[in-house]
């Protein structure tokens, strides 16, 4: 049905519409990335531990979402164009799978692990909790990264 | 552009036993290369943006600017070196395909002017934390070497996925 849709057949019969949308989508997955890494990276303690966690991520945070809004919408309309090849890609619905379990994550960050941010040492290593959280997020965008890339390359 | 000269080195390119390799394996190696290509834009993208909002809000007297500015510059030097590495096996893989292409043309033009902006920066910035807020002039040029490294680097992203098609 959403293959067949007037969107849909309209962005994937464009010689320029699809790639246009694409580059659009890896713009924002690399803006969405290199932010929501840096937050990871700080609560590992990798890098920025000069930063508290909580006004840092209060920085990055808007920028991270936006930028995921435009992914997201740009991949909804990759996703119309094609929705029957998507559909039946293992890597795009392994994508899907690995996006589910990064918002898990983050609503457990959220509601339980950063509950107490604030409380939190502002330069020193975070609880064990934290760092469990950034390094399943690095893991789980990394992957999303991965999978995205493979599903380019196993189209059919 | 497509000289003969160009496909002279393609076409030799393409019998090295690189990119006789990285085509044997180019169901796992491409899609690898690429992935990591993406990680270190996103790095560079958003050091460089870091590094444009700091240019331009750190108020005088801020030292986080001099400790940004070293940060940042190792990032992005070291990410540059990674998408150079990166990118040259994406050439050698598909020579005529990369180098033939009117968007990796433009990639290149637009990465070699970013990377002039980001060495003019940090250049400056190295000799004066401020330099770019001394002067009402400098603030403003300082604005439009900022808007024209975004636009770049919007522009680099695009001609990348660009390739694939052009």
């Amino acid at each position: 049905m959403l293959n067949d849709s007037d969107l849909g057949v309209l962005i994937r019969e464009s010689d320029s519409l699809f790639p246009f949308i694409e580059s659009l989508h890896v713009l924002a997955i690399t803006c969405f990335f290199g932010s929501i890494a840096m937050v990871d990276l700080r609560l590992i303690g990798v890098s920025f531990l000069e930063k508290p966690i909580l006004s840092f991520s209060r920085v990055v945070l808007p920028y991270t979402w936006k930028a995921f809004a435009v992914a997201f919408v740009t991949g909804l309309l990759l996703f119309v164009s094609k929705a029957d090849t998507y559909s039946h890609n293992q890597f795009f619905l392994m994508k899907m799978s690995l996006l589910m379990c990064a918002g898990i994550n983050m609503l457990f960050f959220q509601f339980a692990t950063g509950k107490n941010m604030d409380k939190w040492p502002t330069s020193e290593a975070l609880p064990a909790a934290a760092r469990l959280a950034g390094f399943t997020s690095l893991v789980l965008w990394v992957s999303i990264i991965i999978c995205g890339r493979w599903i380019g390359f196993t189209l059919i | 552009m497509q000289t003969q000269g160009l496909l002279d080195f393609c076409n030799a390119l393409e019998e090295t036993s690189l990119s006789i390799w990285i085509k044997d394996n180019s169901e796992w190696f491409v899609p690898s290369v690429q992935v990591v290509h993406i990680i270190f834009i996103a790095a560079i993208l958003v050091s460089f943006f870091i590094l444009n909002f700091k240019i331009m809000k750190a108020p005088i007297g801020d030292n986080s600017l001099r400790f940004d500015l070293k940060r940042l510059s190792s990032i992005i030097s070291g990410a540059f070196f990674v998408l150079l590495i990166t990118g040259l096996l994406m050439i050698v893989a598909e020579p005529a395909r990369s180098l033939g292409s009117p968007a990796f043309q433009i990639k290149v033009v637009l990465l070699i002017l970013t990377l002039l902006i980001f060495l003019l920066f940090k250049y400056t910035l190295n000799n004066d934390y401020h330099y770019w807020q001394r002067t009402p002039k400098l603030k403003m040029l300082s604005r439009l070497f900022i808007a024209v490294s975004t636009l770049l680097l919007m522009g680099i992203v695009f001609a990348g996925r660009w390739i694939a098609y052009f």
